[in-house]
């Protein structure tokens, strides 16, 4: 599991401040500077035969950027309504080329700074989501926060 | 204003770089002065750049190469097929010196390594061996051309500086020097201006002069000393025609030119520049990805246009309309005229070659002849620069594989030299580039063993001579081994059917055994921008390219007839075959349309897509998919429409093929 | 004496071709990378001859011409502009500023000293 200096380099910069969104009400974070903007919901175009982890594009400000689905890729069961959801823009590399990419949060929480040297390992067993994508977790008012590893969550093919 | 211009200069370089290769090359057709004048004018400005902007170590080899070819200028050093050589691979050098991104250590490893050290000594060797070739090179610079020595002239000077000019920093006396070199010089002095000394300012020019030079240097060399003193009151006229003067010199004018400020911008000097240099004089350089910002600019305002046009439809006002019109033929206009500035002649990729075919029919011992035909016409930069290495590809496999040798020729019959013509032309939306030659043609018996062998088609299978040629572009057709073992072609050639595809353009082979074989590429005109037909299935919207569409057909009750597992509709006593493109696309189309029936034309074959309703064409700017959906069969790229929603451009030739895969793998496995 | 040259010019490549090509020539060579910059090595250095680029940041080159012809170190000594062929405009302002003569870009060693000889001696 990664250690929490190399999770802070990881995540930013060096200022610990992560976006916080949720699935079925469990807290994810990425670290904020990967983001480029929240957008409301919109539908994508569906892309015929795609990955079902791409299964679509929308429009960014005149630029086609690829819908993720990271539900599908965290083995999170698809969502009931879509329609509160929000659309999370980040621009990360990707086979090292920057590129925008969009994915769906039930809801969108705020920045929030985070102490990242107290973050946890997540116990190999506990977790429900596939450990490849995680980074490790953090605690904030008694709840978790499970920090997600956009190198392997964003990454075209899956995490073995 | 460094980095611009470094990459200035490394992008000119590359240009003269370029056309060296060439110009060296057309040295084997014959000497032309102009030529020869050509080059030298390149490796001067390559060495006086180098110098300028960190290539110290080219400027240096360049130096020597300079001063060898400088031999050849001077008429004292015959061109050869190894000087040809040695330019060439001097040549080649420069082009090393140029990719090593400047001077550094590692330019300085290469300019002292052993091989450049040699090929100095080469250089520099021409240049010694030349009979007094440090006499005869001219000291001067080109333009200064001595006159014949028998033409002493006497002229008449009368300089007034600007009343600024000592205080500007000229310095009269050093004027007064210069012209002294020039000839015998009888100098007055006109003190009319200056005032009494009270009222006289010392940083004040006020002084005349009055020259009278006796000297054998042109009218351009005296205008040359006063080159800065271009506010100056300046008069030269010559004042005695020279005693011995040519008969022919009568005619230039004796008299004093009027007492005028003397106009730099026209002085007589040089003689007139060259139709070469006119041309570059009206054109102006600009780096290619300032053009593709304007083509994305461009492409938004497309895509805003749409947008505009779409409001307006919902309005009814009449006089909005005709705005939105207007707007459109701007748009369309601004297009063209952007799509063609971005396009070069195809010559810039068929220079290329020359080389290519030059040092292969070298290698191999054969005796190869290039035509290239239509160079000119012209394509966009983004398929010109991707097109070069799938063209050298097929030359190389023409070459290699295609003719024969000089022998091999004579006992079939043929001329020793084989021919390889490359040849580009336009029809409609499409450049049509074909490789051509007159080689031995594929081996059609031998692709269609090595098919079977590698389970592409079945050993009892019947196939055409056109299909099993196509094979050749199969990724798993060949491997160069076998492929030189079978005589064939294929060395690569699945990668040079992707780069192509990817293009959106195809391929065709044409095989004559015995008598050679052609393959045409047509490609795309354009990448960024093109015509597209607007067609719905379900709720999406989909745009075919209209270069691939023939027509547009009810699909009713024409349907039905279906044979082999396909499905066929009857056009005008035609049946086509057509696809369905919301099973394709398992995409579910809208249960109650009308249905249509979009005739495309692939490789030659008409084929028919049945979408749900046909909405209209326009302009659709092309914008590329990520990483994570490219290679998608029948997908080439997304558009964004008028609304802001993404529609998805339909790759026809990927498309039509991905639904005849399934058959290929059946056949396949009954092979295995 | 050993005459100094001040070469002004954001362009390292240019400054360093100014040096390289004028002291083996037997001339001091001295650089600036803009007009302000040029202003203050004039004051101090006192130099013999100046080339100056024209577009610069922080001070262009006409400011630097116009400011240096003000100065007793800037007064009388040549001023030498670099000018390219695609602003002739450039080379009028430079004049009317006050510039002894220019130098078109690109030039080659064998320019640079012929103009520098010209102007100095």
């Amino acid at each position: 599991m990664t250690q929490p200096a190399a999770l802070q380099s990881t995540l930013s910069d060096g200022d610990g401040s992560i976006l916080v969104f949720r699935f079925d009400g469990d807290a994810f974070a990425i670290g904020v500077n990967a983001v480029h903007e929240i957008l409301d919901a919109q539908v994508p175009t569906p892309v015929p035969n795609a990955d079902a982890f791409v299964p679509g594009v929308i429009n960014v400000r005149g630029v086609v950027v690829p819908v993720l689905d990271i539900r599908h890729r965290l083995d999170i069961g698809e969502a009931e309504d879509t329609s509160a959801c929000r659309m999370i823009v980040v621009e990360v590399p990707v086979e090292g080329i920057p590129q925008k990419l969009a994915f769906l949060a039930d809801t969108v929480e705020d920045v929030i700074d985070a102490d990242l040297c107290a973050a946890e390992k997540i116990p190999e067993l506990g977790a429900i989501w596939p450990q490849a994508y995680l980074l490790g977790a953090i605690r904030k008012n008694n709840e978790l926060i499970v920090l997600l590893d956009t190198s392997t969550l964003f990454s075209p093919k899956a995490a073995a | 204003m460094l980095q611009q211009a470094i990459e200035a200069f490394v992008q000119e370089a590359g240009e003269i770089l370029a056309g060296l290769e060439n110009s060296i090359l057309a040295l084997e057709d014959g000497t032309d002065p102009a030529l020869v004048d050509e080059i030298f004018r390149g490796l001067h400005t390559v060495k006086g750049s180098g110098g300028m902007f960190g290539y110290t170590c080219l400027s240096r080899f360049t130096h020597h190469f300079e001063s060898a070819f400088d031999l050849v200028r001077s008429g004292q050093l015959r061109v050869d097929p190894p000087l040809i050589d040695l330019c060439l691979a001097a040549r080649d050098v420069m082009c090393e010196f140029i990719a090593l991104g400047g001077d550094g250590p590692v330019s300085e490893d290469l300019l002292a390594s052993e091989r450049i050290a040699n090929m100095i000594a080469a250089l520099s060797a021409l240049t010694a061996a030349a009979p007094d070739a440090q006499a005869v090179k001219p000291l001067v610079e080109e333009e200064a051309l001595p006159e014949p020595e028998s033409t002493e002239r006497s002229y008449s000077i009368e300089f007034r500086p600007d009343a600024n000019a000592l205080r500007n920093g000229m310095r009269p006396d050093l004027l007064m020097a210069e012209l002294g070199e020039l000839g015998t010089t009888a100098i007055h002095y006109d003190t009319t201006a200056i005032p009494r000394l009270d009222e006289l300012d010392p940083t004040e020019a006020l002084l005349g002069w009055q020259v009278t030079l006796r000297t054998q240097s042109s009218r351009a060399a005296i205008e040359e000393v006063f080159i800065f003193a271009d506010d100056a009151d300046l008069v030269i006229a010559e004042t005695a025609p020279a005693p011995v003067a040519a008969e022919a010199e009568a005619a230039l004018p004796v008299a004093p030119v009027p007492a005028a400020r003397l106009a730099r911008a026209d002085a007589p000097a040089a003689p007139g520049p060259t139709p070469r240099k006119e041309a570059k004089s009206d054109s102006i350089r600009v780096t290619s990805s300032r053009l593709d910002d304007m083509m994305d600019s461009l492409g938004e305002l497309v895509i805003a246009q749409a947008r505009l046009d779409a409001v307006a439809q919902r309005f009814d006002d009449p006089a909005l309309e005709s705005v939105v019109e207007e707007m459109a033929r701007l748009v369309i206009g601004l297009r063209d005229a952007t799509l063609s500035i971005r396009m070069l002649p195809i010559e810039n990729v068929f220079a290329k070659f020359k080389r290519v075919v030059r040092d292969l029919a070298a290698e191999l011992g054969k005796e190869v002849h290039l035509v290239t035909e239509g160079g000119e016409t012209e394509v966009d930069k983004n398929v010109i620069d991707r097109i070069g290495d799938p063209l050298v590809h097929m030359i190389r496999n023409s070459i290699d594989h295609g003719l024969e040798t000089a022998d091999e020729r004579e006992a079939a019959g043929k001329p020793r030299t084989g021919t390889v013509r490359l040849s580009a032309r336009q029809e409609g939306g499409e450049i049509l580039v074909s490789i051509e030659d007159n080689g031995r043609g594929l081996n059609t018996e031998a692709i269609r063993n090595r098919a079977i062998e590698r389970g592409l088609i079945a050993a009892d299978a019947v196939h055409s001579e056109r299909e099993l040629h196509h094979l050749i572009f199969e990724p798993g057709f060949s491997t160069a081994a076998v492929v030189s073992a079978v005589s064939g072609r294929g060395v690569g050639m699945d990668a040079v059917k992707t780069t192509i595809d990817a293009l959106g353009g195809t391929i065709d082979v044409l095989s004559r055994n015995g008598r050679g074989s052609r393959i045409t590429l047509r490609l795309p005109v354009t990448m960024a921008i093109i015509d597209g037909l607007r067609v719905k299935l379900g709720p999406q919207v989909y745009v075919i390219p209209l270069s691939s569409v023939e027509e547009c057909v009810e699909l009713g009750d024409n349907a039905g007839a279906r044979r082999s597992g396909r499905s066929l509709l009857e056009i005008r006593n035609e049946m086509v075959p057509f696809l369905e493109l919301e099973k394709l696309f398992c995409q579910p189309g809208d249960p109650q349309a009308r249905r249509r029936v979009v005739v495309v034309r692939v490789d030659g074959t008409r084929v028919g897509l049945v979408v749900d309703d046909i909405l209209g064409q326009g302009q659709t700017v092309i914008k590329s998919l990520s990483s994570f959906h490219s290679g998608l069969p029948g997908l080439g790229g997304a558009t964004i429409l008028g609304d802001g929603r993404v529609a998805l451009i339909v790759d026809v030739a990927t498309l039509i093929r991905s639904a005849e895969v399934p058959r290929a793998e059946t056949v396949r496995r009954v092979a295995a | 004496m050993t005459k100094t040259i001040l070469s002004v010019d954001d362009s390292k490549p240019i400054r360093d071709m100014v040096t390289f090509t004028l002291e083996p020539e037997g001339f001091r060579v001295v650089c600036a990378e803009n007009g302000q910059d040029g202003l203050d090595k004039l004051r101090a250095e006192r130099p013999d001859l100046v080339f100056t680029d024209l577009n610069m940041p922080v001070m262009d080159g006409i400011t630097f011409i116009t400011k240096a012809r003000a100065e007793a170190a800037g007064s009388g000594i040549p001023i030498v502009m670099l000018t390219t062929e695609s602003a002739p405009e450039m080379k009028e302002k430079g004049k009317a500023a006050g510039a002894t003569g220019w130098l078109n870009k690109p030039f080659d060693a064998d320019k640079l000293i012929a103009v520098t000889r010209k102007l100095l001696g």
